[in-house]
This record gives structure tokens, sequence and C-alpha cells, in this order.
């Protein structure tokens, strides 16, 4: 029988030693962590700094707000302050209880869980022989380790990186820089003036314009709101080189009196801008005038039947006698809104109805050469590239292939009918028009080259008989056969080549 | 916290650990006297003997393997069974098979004749030469400890362990475990070549004239009081836990798995790989006079019970990533529960 007192008080001695080292070693460790990036810390503030002053300099922004004294004083205490946060986080966050500071002692001692395993077993009310057993063993184990020296526990201590000291220098540095920046670079109305009244004007921030001065030439906004087919009485050339003008520019809406202002940019991006949608709103215009003038053109255009095609003949005949042909005309280009910057008038209407007209009669004649691809490739039911007209193969929305070819089929409801693009089998050789080299007299074609006969002859070979005779006894042993080692290269050769192999397909691959 | 009083009134704990002890030992001195050197490899067949598992040696041939088992079986007095396993060797002819015999009125009948599984020891000899239909037949045995033939079901007696070998180089004509029967071994032991001055003894031992005779130390119910004793040491929670870390740091994507084992390991160990750690934690820690395990008994017993657990992928094996330096870089990086680290 023994009593468990001792050892108890032994074991709560020990947790109570053990939370204090384990305390300690967390503010160590946080500290010697921190300490680890608190250069790149003291960097922070300096740096932003000078690219806050920097760009307040350069693009006229007040991005920095501390004054100098302030910015020296953050900038010295951010480091410590990082320090002592890391440091305090990180003791708190270390777990340190009792198991914790008993197993500290065992692992450091060579305890073999000795004292953590007879405080688990304390804790508990049925003890099998062997718990009570460990008990008893951990009993000489725990006032070993109360009498131990407190050196004994090793423990890291933290590790100032004086190598990194230059980034305080840097700091330091860039502090300077920033503060030369902010006092004495690029700021000429400072120099300049030195009238106390002038200076203090300039360092008062920028006062906008009178509210009726902000408002007198807002045309960009009507422009804005104009019908297509209003058309102004300025080109866009114009208003590109009135509104560029600085004299022009201090009047703009968000007009300032600084010069280094942007806003002359602004007031010609403005004009450009305002000029390119009157383009294009007026190529918009043509675009919906030709197309509502000639709808039934459009129709015969799409549609192949060919009893509509021979009345769109008679009718283009028609009018082709009627009107005279127009070669400058360019209607269905600007029909289609393609060509910006023209102006929409009535004459320009006619001229592209006229255009449309005789455009759709050149196109007959190709139309009727292509029709008996169209009858080939509407019998393969198959996607072809239209080579003689250098374009990709269209799907059945006769549209060109990747763009709606890929497009599943929408009423796929298993009644048959065109589905989607077939895969063209076969080789260009198979396709009319594709020009195959000709073959060379006494020179084969480069690849493999399939010998369909083989003119060989056989020839006797003269040789001297081989007599035959006994294989003999060996006369000493092979001795150790060592298996063949591949030097490094080899192997990783031989490695990738089976890695390669064994790869799983990917996704293309496997469709 | 209410005052407690050790009142250990069995104190067999402690006989019963020396005891333990004691006879490890000198089966230990029995099987050296004809085994030289190879420690690691006989305290790890001890360990399976009485931890109640199955030990698979693997090393090339003339290291002693067969000759270990032999002497250890001679050490443990119990049935001793051998099988040379061949390309040939059907399952009925290592579980038994019903044969024809006549009984003494001169009639026929159809008795069982028991097949060489049917003992305490079995040394399974070359064990990947067998078919994987022959070395299935060995799964029942093992786990189950009983034989079905027919409808015949057999129990086998206790102590019951196999204890086979192979041979890693020859690998033509072998049939490689599958991780089913590999599973079922609770150590995999590597035989290694000898030390220098370990050829000097094996010389003397076995070229001279003096015999060496094996004692029988002790027998099959012996084994099994040892086999309760080991069952019953402690185990802390720490201990629990840090076992269950590296069995699943060994599987892939788990919560515990290393870079490494993410990486080559293509099936990690199962719970059997737990039951096996802390079995053989148990042995070890008795044998170190302590009553209860701790992670370094763990750390001690994890190699021979997870090597052969670890099923490498293909990138490893053309690597020449080894199992062992997989639980190598797990028992690195698993952390011990309840550490400062």
């Amino acid at each position: 029988m023994a009593n468990t007192d001792s050892l108890r008080k032994h074991l709560d001695g020990l947790a109570r030693r053990g939370a204090r080292y384990l305390r300690r070693y967390a503010l160590k460790e946080a500290v010697e962590w921190s300490m680890r990036h608190v250069h790149l810390v003291a960097l922070v503030v300096p740096a932003v700094f000078v690219v806050c002053v920097a760009i307040e300099r350069f693009a006229g922004n007040d991005l920095w707000v501390l004054s100098p004294i302030v910015t020296v004083l953050v900038a010295l205490v951010a480091p410590v302050a990082y320090v002592l946060i890391a440091g305090a986080l990180g003791f708190a966050l270390r777990p340190v209880n009792r198991t914790y500071s008993l197993a500290l002692f065992d692992r450091e001692l060579g305890y073999k869980d000795r004292l953590q395993t007879a405080d688990e077993f304390l804790r508990s009310s049925d003890l099998t022989p062997f718990e009570l057993a460990s008990v008893e063993d951990a009993i000489p184990y725990a006032e070993k380790a109360t009498n131990s020296r407190l050196q004994d526990i090793r423990i890291a201590t933290p590790t100032l990186y004086t190598g990194k000291w230059g980034h305080g220098v840097a700091a330091v540095l860039l502090l300077g820089a920033g503060m030369f920046i902010s006092f004495f670079v690029f700021n000429p109305q400072v120099e300049a003036s030195s009238d106390p009244d002038e200076l203090i004007a300039l360092a008062t921030p920028e006062v906008l314009p009178p509210v009726d001065e902000v408002f007198e030439a807002p045309q960009d906004s009507r422009d804005e709101v104009t019908p297509p087919t209003h058309v102004p009485s300025q080109t866009p050339k114009e208003s590109v080189v009135v509104e560029s003008t600085p004299a022009e520019s201090t009047d703009s809406p968000l007009g300032r009196a600084n010069p280094s202002d942007s806003n002359p940019k602004q007031s010609v991006q403005m004009g450009l801008s305002a000029g390119m949608s009157q383009d294009n709103k007026t190529g918009s215009a043509a675009s919906n005038l030709s197309g509502q003038a000639n709808p039934d053109k459009k129709k015969k255009e799409t549609k192949s039947e060919p009893p509509k095609e021979q009345e769109s003949k008679e009718s283009k005949s028609a009018i082709d006698k009627e009107q005279p042909k127009d070669e400058s005309a360019t209607g269905i280009a600007g029909g289609k809104g393609t060509s910006a910057g023209r102006q929409a008038s009535s004459t320009d209407v006619t001229e592209s109805l006229n255009k449309t007209d005789q455009d759709d009669l050149d196109t007959d004649v190709d139309l009727e050469s292509d029709d008996e691809e169209d009858e080939e490739q509407e019998a393969a039911n198959a996607a072809r590239p239209m080579i003689n007209q250098r374009k990709a193969a269209v799907d059945r929305r006769l549209s060109p292939s990747g763009m709606m070819g890929q497009e599943e089929n929408e009423q796929n409801n298993g009644r048959g009918g065109a589905s989607g693009r077939k895969k063209t089998r076969g080789v260009a050789a198979m396709l009319l028009g594709v020009p195959q080299p000709d073959q060379l007299r006494s020179q084969i074609n480069p690849g493999r080259v399939k010998i369909q006969r083989e003119r060989a002859v056989p020839h006797p070979s003269e040789a001297d008989t081989v007599a035959s005779e006994s294989r003999g006894e060996i006369d000493e042993s092979i001795g150790k056969v060592a298996r063949h080692e591949l030097k490094p290269w080899m192997r990783n050769v031989v490695s990738n080549y089976f890695l390669a192999m064994r790869e799983p397909p990917t996704e293309e691959e496997g469709e | 916290m209410a005052e407690q009083q050790i009142t250990n009134e069995d104190p067999r704990a402690a006989e019963q650990a020396a005891h333990f002890k004691e006879v490890f030992q000198n089966i230990r001195t029995e099987v050296t006297k004809m085994m030289v050197g190879q420690p690691e490899v006989v305290d790890g067949v001890l360990t399976a003997l009485i931890a109640g598992g199955h030990v698979l040696l693997e090393g090339v041939p003339g290291l002693g393997k067969t000759m270990l088992v032999r002497c250890l079986s001679d050490a443990v007095s119990v049935q001793f069974s051998r099988i040379q396993f061949t390309p040939d060797m059907m399952p009925a002819d290592i579980q038994g098979t019903m044969i024809l015999t006549e009984t003494a009125s001169g009639a026929h009948e159809l008795s069982f004749q028991e097949g060489p599984l049917i003992a305490n020891l079995i040394l399974a000899d070359e064990i990947n030469r067998a078919t994987p239909k022959t070395q299935s037949a060995l799964l029942e045995a093992m786990q189950e400890r009983q034989v079905t033939v027919g409808n015949r079901t057999i129990q086998l007696e206790e102590p019951y362990c196999v204890m086979a070998t192979q041979n890693p180089v020859e690998q033509e004509g072998t049939y490689p475990l599958p991780e089913a029967q590999l599973d079922r071994f609770l150590f995999k032991l590597l035989v290694d070549y000898p030390e220098e001055n370990e050829y000097y003894e094996i010389i003397d031992r076995t070229t001279g004239t003096t015999e060496v005779e094996i004692n029988h130390i002790t027998d099959g119910a012996e084994i099994v009081k040892l086999r309760e004793i080991a069952r019953a040491v402690a185990v802390p929670t720490a201990a629990k836990t840090y076992a269950i870390r590296l069995v699943m740091a060994t599987q892939p994507n788990s919560a515990y798995s290393t870079d490494k084992s993410n990486a080559y390991v293509s099936l990690g160990s199962s719970p059997r790989g737990v039951q096996g750690l802390m079995l053989a934690a148990k042995v070890h820690a008795i044998l170190n006079d302590r009553f209860s395990i701790s992670t370094d008994d763990i750390k001690a017993v994890a190699y021979p019970v997870l090597r052969h657990r670890v099923i490498l992928n293909f990138q490893a094996q053309a690597s020449n990533v080894t199992p062992d330096s997989i639980i190598d870089d797990i028992l690195e990086q698993v952390k011990l529960p309840r550490s400062v680290d």
C-alpha cells in the first residue's frame, strides 16, 4: 500500500514548474518569431511614407496625412509594437496545462511518459493492476524530477538576427528620402513665390470654380441623347481640335486653376468619345435604314430554294434596267454597319439600296456555281471547308463552324433529322481542288513506305565449317552476379517514361 | 480531488512482468545458441509469438531464417510443421483433405487427413512461390484461427503462429503476397547479412564437431499466459493518440499524412496496424521494465509493424523510395501528443 499524497504533491509541483517553463518558452518563441520579421516591419512605414509622398508630389493627391514628426514616431513605434503584440499573442495562444507540463519533464528527462501516465491514471477511479504498478513505478521518477535542476530543461533561446540591422538603416534612409521629397522636390511654386500669402494659398486645398462656370458648356451630354437621324453640325475632328485647346479646357465642367491638372486631357478624351459616339450613331443609323429598305433582298440571300431564287433574279433584272450601275457604292457594307464615320442621308439610303441590288445580282452568279457544292455538302451532311471561298466549314445553321457549330442540337428529341456537325472522315486528297504534289521519278515521298514486293535474290555465301565441341566444365565460380545498377540519369529516363505511360488520360484524350 | 490510496492488493503485476521478462530472456538465450547475430530479428520473432501475431521474414537465402524458426520451435515446445511452398501446391495440400481409408472391419470411409497448417508453429517457407489460391488458404487460419475444409471447420489450438519467409531478390516465378495476406502479418522483419565478427561465430558453431542442442524452455500454455500478461499492460491516452496518428499518417490524404506519404503511398495501413502497434508496444514496454506503454515503445515497433502495410505506388518504386523511408518521414513529421514542439 502506498499513499498517493507524495506523488500528487510531486506531480503538482512539477506541473507548476512545467507551466512556468512553457509560458516562458512560449513568450520567447513568439518573440523570436516576431524578431525574424521585425526588420521588414521597420521598413513598412518609411516605405509607405515615401510612396505616398511621391504620389502626392507627382499626382497631386493627398495621401499622407501625418506630420513628419508623427511619421518618425510611428516608424519607430511600429516594430516595437509588432514584437509586443506577437509576443502577447504567442503567449496567449500557447496551450499550457498540467499534462503538457508533465510531458515536458518526461521528454526532457527521458522518463518514457511515466509522469504524465501516472497523472492520468491517478485521475481515474478503477485501476487495473498494471495501472497501479505504473503509478507506483512513477513515484521515484517524480521525486527525481522534483530535485532536478532547472537548467537541465532545454529551451531554445531566441536569437536576435543582428545581420538584419541594415534594414533599420534602410528605414532611416527611406524616411529621409520621404522628407526630402515632401519639402524640396518638384514644388516650384514654393520656390518661386516668396509671399507668405501665396504660399498659404498654394498650401490650401484647391477650390472648385463657381457653379455658373461649371454648367457653361455641357454639350457632350446633349450630344449623347441626340437621335440617330440627327446630323451634328460639327464634325468629330473639329470637336477634337477645338476642345483640346488649353484655353477652352479651363472652361470645362471640372476645370481647375492648377496648370498641372489633367482636365485638358479629359476634355480631349471627352471630345473624342463624343465624336466617336456620333460616328457610331450614324453608322448604326445607316445600317438601320438600309436594313429596313430592302428586307426582301435579305430574305432572298438567306433562302436557297430554287423557285424563289428565280423570282428574285427576275425582280433584280427589272431593277437593274431601271437604275444604272454604280461601281463606287458600298451599300452592303454600310448596311451591315461596318463603315463607321459615314453620315446617313437620303441619297446614301438610295445608294445603299442600289448597291445592295447590284451585289445581289453579282452574287447570283456565284450562287449558281456553288449549288453543286452545297448539294454535295447537304447530301454528305458533314461539315467540309469551303476551299474555293477560303472559309471554314459551315454548320447546319449556315454559320461558320467554331462559332455556332459547337452548340448542341436544341431540339434533340431523338426523332432524327439533322444532328450536329459531324467529323469529316478522310484526307485532304479526297476533296476536289486540293493540290497534291506530283510524285517525282526515282524519289519517294517522305514518310513510311510500304514495300509491296522485295526483289531479294538469295546468294550462296561461303564460310568455314564450324566444328562442334563440348562446352567443357567451368573452371571457376562465376562469383557474385551483381544487379546492373543504372546511372541516375538513366534511371530518371526510365522512370519518366513509365510514369508518362501510366499517367491517366486527360479529358480531351478521354473524349 | 479526493485522496486516493494506491491499494495494489494484487501484486502479481510486478511478478508477472518479471516472469514475462525472464521467460522471454530464456527463450532468446536458447535461440541465440544457434542463431548468430540478428538480435532485432530474434526479438521481433519472439515478440510476435507472444503478442499473438504472425511474422513475415524477408531476406536472401542462407541467412538463417528457417533455422531461426526451427530453433524457436525447439525452445518453445509446441507442435511445429514446415510447409515448403511451390507453385503447384494446392490449398488441400496445406489445409488437409478427405481421403478414403479402410476401417478395421474392412469397410471404406472418408476421413479427414489434417494438413500441415494444423499445428502451433507453422514455417511457411518461401511463401511467395505458392499461387494466390494457396496463399489465400492461409487467410482464415491466420485471422480466425480456424480451417474450413468442405463443411468441416477445425479450430486451431493456441498459440498459433505462422512464420513465413520470402526471398526479395529472386522474383521470377513468384506470386507477390496480396495486401489482405500482408495485413495479417503482425511483423515484417528484414533479415540482413551478418557482420564481419559474426561470421567467425557462425563458422565455429556450424562447422565444428560439437552440436548445439536447443533446450525446451517453455510450452504452448506458458506462451498463452505470457500473451495474457502482455495484453494487461496499461495504455495511456497519449500512446493511443500517437499510434493512431502514425497509422493515419500512412494513409494518403488523411489528416496526418505527410507530403511523402501523399506522393508515394497508394495504400496505407489498416486498423490492424493500430492493433499491431499496441500489442507489440506492450511487449516492448514489459521488456523495458515498464507497466504502461509509452510513445517510445510505439516508435520502436513502428518499422516492423507498418513497413508491409505501406503499399507504395509506381512512382515510389521508380524513385527507389522504400517503405522504411516513408516511416522515417512519418516518425519525423507526426508530432507527439502534448508535445511542446
